[in-house]
């Protein structure tokens, strides 16, 4: 109740400041004369002016008081209108990571030879990158011949099961006896391409076993489109029309070949059989595989065929190759043959 | 009813100021340095050695002109006049035709030609392709219009460019299989030395 009247107090002390004069009845003053009129064009200061419009159209009918002027506000911005809802669409699920491809073979790295065989070339370059591989369908086994069981330098049998066994080998630029060079392996006397066992254990036996004829259980397929160039004792030559490569078959049955000199080939194509061909004294059933390549200042040469096989195997098994280290450290080392030993293969 | 329209126009404000670009927009289809210099990074960390074939630049002004001074009149021109390199091939009697192979069989190729020359103790394979494979760093520089023999398991080869192409000229021996070529590198180097040109564009 106190606050109350001090509240109206305080109120009727501020409304009384904003009066002129105040008169207090029974004080014997006369009341105050009114103003005096202002005639219409007289000087003076101006009128005020007439009140803004009320942006929204409101009028208020109190006089804004001067002390506390209207608050600026900003320029009336046609709202914009609300956006149409983007429609919802649902997250996309992500991708699953595709399953990885099973392996299907291992193979050492490349120019990994055979301990004490050779010192090979380490590149991984691919050049047939997108060759076919040359066995159509058997499970094959690049490899030593001569290294391996059944080789000149090692025991045993060719139809050792341990050779189907074998991871993959690099044997380009393996050590020779004879003046076969290759620019691209460290050392002169050297391999120039790399040999592939083919197929199965039983089936070395079962080739083996037609002898003297010459088997026709492994197909070899041509590796890229091309034309047959050249028939020799104991190979085919292949021109590669892609890539401009040169490719040698070597060891094949020639007895069966399945094309002729001139002949168009397209990649895959069968051409003839794994066999052991070598111009008269037979060598282990295999193929020799072969690439020339132009090399930039170099000119045209041997290359290393193993990843190009590599690539060339995944792609026909639909699965991917393991690269696995040796058991052992490989030493790089050329062998010593003995006097009069010869390779010829 | 004036309040909400307050915080709807600071909010336009802000909004539209969020919407300029912070830097000046790339014209249409370049990226900005920023993203091009991250692409470059992260292509440059997966890149694959350059395995694939180009094409060596022939030299065909020094072809014609030696096609033109050459002392024979017995090559025979081969070669549809648009072959990818210039022709050469040994020089062969012109012999009457025989039920026999013949002397030489020439076929044209996309990246050049090859020839087969049939001989007695070997045949001569001779390949001119204008194709380039990368060289890998570790082989070593080698004057190439040299010639380079090797023996390999079917004879010897030689290797050599000339004009920007390059050659292999290949002696197939025949019979089986020997420590020693049926050519010796003496006789390999003078039978190539002795190709002629048979034809050029």
């Amino acid at each position: 109740m106190r606050q109350i009247w001090w509240a109206a107090s305080l109120g009727l002390i501020i409304a009384l400041s904003a009066c002129d004069a105040v008169r207090i009845p029974g004080d014997g003053r006369a009341p105050p004369e009114p103003p005096p009129t202002i005639p219409e064009g007289a000087p003076g200061p101006p009128p005020p002016a007439e009140p803004a419009p009320d942006p929204e159209g409101v009028t208020d009918p109190v006089e804004p008081e001067p002390e506390e002027p209207a608050p600026l506000e900003p320029e009336p911005v046609e709202p914009e209108p609300e956006p149409e809802p983007e429609p919802v669409v649902p997250e996309p699920e992500p991708e699953p990571e595709p399953e990885p491809l099973p392996i299907k073979f291992q193979y050492y790295a490349p120019g990994e030879l055979i301990s004490g065989s050779g010192i090979g070339n380490r590149s991984d370059t691919l050049y047939a990158p997108d060759m076919v591989f040359p066995i159509k369908d058997a499970p094959a086994f690049p490899q030593s011949q001569v290294w391996r069981f059944g080789g000149g330098m090692s025991t045993g049998g060719q139809c050792d099961a341990r050779n189907y066994e074998a991871p993959w080998q690099d044997n380009f630029c393996e050590a020779r006896s004879s003046q076969k060079r290759a620019t691209m392996c460290p050392e002169t006397r050297v391999h120039q391409g790399q040999d592939i066992r083919v197929g199965t254990r039983q089936g070395c036996i079962d080739m083996f076993n037609v002898r003297p004829n010459k088997p026709t259980l492994y197909k070899v397929v041509a590796v890229e489109d091309g034309i047959i160039s050249y028939q020799g004792g104991y190979y085919l030559q292949h021109k590669g029309t892609q890539t401009g490569n040169i490719y040698n078959y070597i060891h094949l049955n020639m007895s069966a070949l399945q094309v002729s000199v001139g002949d168009t080939v397209a990649a895959g194509q069968h051409i003839g059989y794994v066999s052991d061909d070598f111009g008269g004294t037979p060598t282990t059933f295999h193929l020799h595989f072969e690439i020339k390549a132009p090399i930039e200042g170099q000119g045209i040469m041997h290359v290393p065929p193993y990843m190009s096989l590599v690539r060339a195997y995944e792609r026909r098994e639909n699965g991917r190759g393991e690269m696995i280290e040796p058991d052992l450290v490989a030493i790089a080392s050329v062998p010593v043959f003995p006097e009069g030993f010869e390779i010829l293969e | 009813m004036k309040r909400p329209a307050r915080i709807v126009a600071i909010g336009a404000v802000l909004a539209l100021s969020a919407c300029f670009p912070r830097t000046e927009e790339a014209p249409e289809g370049i990226a900005p340095v920023a993203e091009l210099t991250d692409q470059a990074v992260e292509s440059e960390a997966i890149a694959e050695p350059e395995t694939g074939p180009k094409k060596a630049a022939i030299d065909w002004n020094a072809a014609r002109a030696d096609f033109a001074n050459q002392d024979s009149d017995t090559v025979t021109t081969q070669g549809s006049g648009n072959v990818a390199v210039p022709i050469l091939l040994p020089e062969i009697p012109v012999t009457i035709q025989s039920d026999g192979p013949p002397p030489l069989r020439f076929t044209e190729v996309p990246d050049g030609y090859f020839a087969v020359v049939t001989g007695e103790a070997y045949d001569v394979i001779i390949n001119g392709t204008d194709r380039l494979l990368a060289a890998p760093s570790n082989l070593p520089e080698i004057d190439a219009s040299q010639m380079r023999f090797e023996d390999t398991m079917t004879g010897s080869q030689i290797s050599f460019n000339r004009y920007g192409a390059s050659y292999l000229v290949e002696f197939a021996c025949k019979g089986p299989p020997n420590a020693n070529s049926c050519i010796e590198e003496d006789d390999a180097k003078q039978a190539v030395e002795e190709l002629l040109l048979a034809g050029t564009q």
